[in-house]
């Protein structure tokens, strides 16, 4: 079978989480403003339908396309960024990272090999809003290795205190 | 020529939606594969979140499709 990790003894899963809802807020904001504006075109081309009806049918197939591209764009990434998995196990910790057609990541660290687990929430939308960033230190990363950092994790507090908890049980 | 262009523009929007539809219930299944290898009857958070959103993509792009349809034609009645 494609793609199916091998489950060590014993192994249950403790949680799986997705990131936060954030990933969704900016690409949101985008999309309503193009396609506001593209509805703006539908519009205009209702009033050009009585007097220039060949210029209507150019304004509506210009808002149409940009319509369309918006659409298509803003579910492409809402989708991309839907595909992401974090699940903590008795035995290791997974990071699915996964955009159609663009990113396929599948990360894995053994609980072995995790010393400690750090979370960071870094400003007032992070502190408000309860999410923030989870740093591995396997020994040879450094804080700034992105290959150790997950980053819009939901409550990284309570989840960085859960893996220590299970590396501790571990030892 | 202009009806041509005009479906022919609706035709490429659904092969995308087909298109995306299908790379997202390809991803979806791997990583229900991927999670129910290690512990059965377990479903990753990601496709709840992105089973919503899959059916809103679905609802947006025929609403546009049947209203710009309707527009398209009530124009094309009065040339």
């Amino acid at each position: 079978m494609p793609h199916q990790i091998k489950p060590e003894s014993d192994e249950k899963i403790i949680m799986a989480i997705s990131t936060h809802w954030i990933k969704y807020v900016l690409p949101t904001i985008i999309f309503i403003i193009i396609f506001s504006a593209s509805t703006t075109f539908f519009i205009i081309s209702g009033i050009a339908a009585k007097d220039s009806p060949v210029m209507a049918i150019v304004i509506l197939f210009t808002g149409m396309i940009l319509m369309y591209l918006v659409v298509h764009w803003f579910f492409h990434r809402l989708l991309s960024e839907a595909m992401e998995d974090i699940i903590v196990t008795t035995k290791r910790v997974i990071w699915i990272k996964e955009s159609l057609f663009q990113i396929d990541d599948v990360r894995q660290i053994p609980l072995t090999n995790i010393q400690g687990v750090e979370s960071q929430k870094r400003g007032l939308l992070q502190t408000v809003l309860r999410y923030g960033s989870l740093w591995f230190d396997t020994g040879g990363t450094i804080t700034t290795d992105q290959n150790a950092i997950m980053t819009e994790v939901p409550h990284p507090n309570d989840v960085a205190r859960e893996i220590n908890t299970i590396i501790r049980q571990n030892l | 020529m202009i009806i041509i262009l005009f479906f022919g523009i609706q035709t490429i929007s659904l092969l995308v939606l087909i298109l995306f539809m299908h790379e997202y219930k390809r991803i979806a299944y791997k990583h229900q594969t991927l999670l129910q290898s290690i512990e059965d009857d377990s479903t990753p958070r990601s496709i709840n979140q992105s089973t919503i959103i899959i059916w809103i993509y679905a609802a947006i792009t025929f609403s546009i499709l049947i209203g710009t349809t309707f527009f398209f034609f009530s124009i094309i009645t009065s040339l």
